[in-house]
């Protein structure tokens, strides 16, 4: 059972948040689908199993999901396959989000950019993040375009964080395969900030994300003070 | 089916065509599967109460679902109950009193049927609101009163799902009562005539199931499950000049079981084990027509074999419209006891039925019996016996006191509850359970209500449970929409079904042990225990607090726990 599945409502609805603000879409449930990502084009970098691209595509996103490993994004893809609104979603596999930056038709073409529980792994973190920044929409100059949003979310670095992510998830409950976290790549949201902000982005908002008691309901929820442990953080270009 | 199936039976004879015959019915019953008719997001069996709301708060809230209501019957319009033409006049034939059959809704549960249903009804007279109530027991002072003022109206709406903004007019309605009685048709058809109107929602009915197929039930399809859907046959009986049936089947992301106590869909599954415990105890309801109004009152009387209730139904206008004489009205009885003294009551006539009633509802508070029966005191020592009766007295004039503090300090005293003065229609009789599903969903399904668990009504708390159960099921679907995660792969519907059975088992256990409490409590005649009872109900009624947090619970606004 994929830990992240019960993470997946909260994450969705930050992301659906921002976008609705920025955007000004009203968050509405139509007669026949909920859509509010419509006419957007949406990056998963770090796919793996396809959860969250196909949140995204059901959503009404256009979606392309890359994956260094080309087992996992085929097999993410043959799921998709399944359901007709999921069955668009283009993986990439076997690929690095550095080597789709690097083709000219992807840059600055994303409305919305997910690095969600992925920059943790990463054995280059600039690198990723830069490559992310440059796939993202840039605001036009007429005004008009307001840009794309890039949504990072991963584990702060703290003693609290050592004690929940590692020695909670890892050792205690066994939810986590022991070493799935290298406690020293967890990022705190001042890190990621000044990270982006040498690529020209600003941060726009950010939520800590808590598991509610009991534990065992695998509920969790948005808090806008508490970023000791999980994190999620939306960042975009300045405007003009 | 069965003479299709006869004649494949009948060209495959012999032992080495059998895998021939299976080989023939298999592809003949994918033939059949390939006639379905549609595919919907929820299909809910049993189009109840229960049923009938969640697909209301469906079609509100979540319209992007895809929902089916299926049922044995289809219930009557609404102006056919009220016995109005579709002229408006008064041409029908509308009830001259109230069913029985009627259910107690707290004001968490009337928010859930939504301002235009409540309006309906209360147009038509057909809701009795209820701001008061008074519970008290067989044999002690205490008397426990609660109104509307122990309601706390800010927190009203903190843990509702569904307010909706443009529903204000829900706000002042449900600010000053306790709960409500309406009876069970007319809700249930205003309820349909609702969802007709959004036009969302199939209700396909009358129906009889003949198979659900469903993947908790396959031990093969493990793993994702995506592509076996749940699949529903059934026989539809065809309106028309001649009675035509027609065999159709349906799939489904998620079913849902709102087909009460006996649920087909449950014991058909087999993958819902539960736990039941038989109270030993029925109940007997019926219709009668008192002296007075009750004046928005609802009385409760603890007996040790079980609670006599007395309860408003009808609005007072609409009785003596149809016909009430002089200022009489009418109401609800509810009498649990043991199976002997109900059939008992069943078959008595209605003169002495209605002199047991009053008998029973019009004597007001009493003494405490004695700690000790004489006997027994006799036969101990003096200065024993001399303890025993000054603890008596201690605590009997302790009770009494808080009895009467409780009536100064609250300006309530005991009232006596309207005479009963007639008997309308038949009584009806039922067991009482207590039954609850060890789990509520499977991959695919979800119980809800009566389907689920049971308990005793004298809490009023039966159908209250099931809207708790609708509202926190639609709520995980809306999540699962919202959150992109949608109910057609296993994953996001899984998440959901879990949100809503570890919520809800939570819940509804809690409330069975409070009620299973209450019954423990006044089931006993053991007279130490029946002081501390009466004490208890007592500390109750003069604990601002600790009454209001019962009522706060009791009416849906907050959760046990």
């Amino acid at each position: 059972h994929n830990p992240l599945i019960s993470m997946n409502p909260i994450r969705m609805s930050f992301i659906t948040e921002q976008i609705g603000k920025q955007r000004s879409i009203k968050l509405q449930h139509d007669k026949t689908t909920f859509e509010p990502f419509k006419g957007l084009k949406a990056l998963d970098v770090g796919c793996g199993g396809g959860l969250l691209s196909e949140s995204l595509a059901r959503l009404g996103a256009s979606v392309t999901a890359v994956d260094p490993s080309k087992e996992v994004a085929k097999a993410a893809q043959i799921h998709s396959q399944r359901d007709v609104k999921t069955s668009s979603i283009e993986y990439k596999g076997g690929m690095s989000v550095e080597e789709l930056a690097s083709q000219e038709i992807y840059q600055s073409s994303f409305d919305i950019v997910c690095v969600l529980e992925v920059i943790e792994h990463a054995t280059d973190p600039k690198s990723l993040m830069q490559s992310a920044v440059s796939l993202l929409k840039k605001p036009s100059q007429d005004g008009h375009g307001p840009g794309g949003m890039l949504f990072v979310s991963t584990i702060n670095r703290t003693a609290k964080s050592f004690g929940i992510a590692i020695v909670g998830g890892e050792y205690v409950t066994g939810k986590l395969p022991i070493g799935t976290h290298d406690w020293n790549k967890f990022l705190a949201p001042k890190e990621v900030h000044e990270m982006v902000q040498d690529f020209g982005l600003g941060e726009v908002d950010k939520r800590g994300m808590i598991l509610r008691p009991p534990f065992y309901d695998l509920k969790w929820y948005l808090d806008a003070q508490d970023f000791d442990v999980n994190w999620i953080g939306s960042y975009r270009h300045h405007q003009g | 089916m069965m003479l299709r199936s006869n004649i494949i039976r009948q060209c495959c004879t012999s032992k080495f065509l059998a895998t021939t015959q299976r080989t023939a019915l298999f592809i003949f019953n994918r033939h059949l599967s390939s006639q379905q008719k549609c595919h919907y997001d929820v299909s809910i069996i049993g189009g109840g109460a229960v049923g009938s709301s969640l697909a209301h708060l469906l079609s509100c809230h979540v319209p992007s679902l895809k929902v089916a209501v299926l049922d044995a019957r289809v219930p009557n319009s609404v102006s056919d109950i009220l016995g109005v033409s579709s002229s408006g006049d008064d041409s029908g034939n509308p009830a001259v009193y109230p069913s029985p059959r009627a259910y107690a809704l707290s004001p968490k549960s009337l928010s859930l049927l939504g301002s235009p249903i409540l309006s309906k009804l209360e147009d038509a007279g057909r809701i009795a609101y209820y701001d008061s109530m008074q519970v008290w027991e067989s044999d002690g002072p205490a008397v426990l009163k609660f109104d509307h003022g122990d309601v706390d109206k800010d927190r009203l709406w903190q843990n509702s799902f569904f307010t909706s903004d443009e529903d204000k007019n829900l706000d002042h309605r449900l600010q000053n009562i306790l709960g409500a009685v309406v009876e069970d048709d007319i809700m249930v058809s205003c309820l349909w005539e609702k969802i007709k109107e959004t036009g969302r929602v199939d209700l396909i009915s009358p129906v009889k199931i003949l198979a659900i197929n469903a993947p908790c039930r396959d031990e093969d399809s493990q793993g994702d499950g995506h592509e076996s859907k749940v699949s529903i046959s059934y026989k539809r009986t065809v309106p028309g000049q001649d009675v035509n049936t027609v065999e159709e089947t349906i799939s489904t992301n998620l079913l849902v079981a709102a087909d009460g106590a006996n649920s087909f869909v449950r014991k058909t599954l087999g993958t819902f084990p539960t736990v039941s415990l038989a109270y030993g105890r029925q109940a007997v309801t019926c219709t009668v027509e008192i002296q007075d109004s009750l004046k928005q009152t609802a009385f409760q009387r603890f007996q040790p074999n079980g609670p006599i209730a007395l309860l408003p139904i009808w609005s007072d206008d609409l009785a003596k419209r149809v016909g009430a004489s002089g200022t009489k009205t009418y109401a609800n009885i509810v009498w649990s006891t043991t199976p002997e003294e109900a059939q008992q009551l069943m078959k008595l006539s209605d003169e002495i039925l209605i002199q047991r009633m009053n008998d029973l509802l019009q004597c007001g508070p009493v003494n405490v019996p004695p700690l000790l029966s004489d006997n027994f005191k006799k036969s101990m020592p003096q200065p024993i016996q001399n303890a025993v009766n000054g603890l008596e007295m201690l605590s009997r004039s302790m009770n009494n006191g808080l009895t009467m503090s409780g009536i100064t300090e609250r300006r309530l005293g005991f009232c006596v509850p309207p005479i009963i003065t007639g008997i309308m229609g038949r009584r009806f009789s039922f067991d009482l359970n207590l039954m609850h599903a060890k789990n509520y969903t499977c991959p695919r399904v979800a119980l809800i209500g009566d389907a689920a668990h049971t308990v005793h009504p004298m809490a009023g708390q039966g159908l209250n449970l099931g809207m708790g159960d609708v509202e926190c099921l639609a709520y995980n679907l809306k999540q699962a929409v919202e959150s992109g995660m949608g109910l057609d792969g296993m994953a996001g519907l899984q998440y959901a079904l879990q949100q809503y059975e570890s919520s809800r088992q939570r819940q509804v256990v809690a409330t069975m042990g409070g009620i299973q409490f209450l019954h423990g409590a006044f089931a006993t005649t053991f007279s130490p225990m029946v002081h501390a009872r009466s004490m208890g109900m007592n500390i109750v009624n003069s604990a601002g607090p600790l009454r209001k947090k019962l009522v706060q619970v009791a009416t849906g606004f907050e959760q046990v726990f």
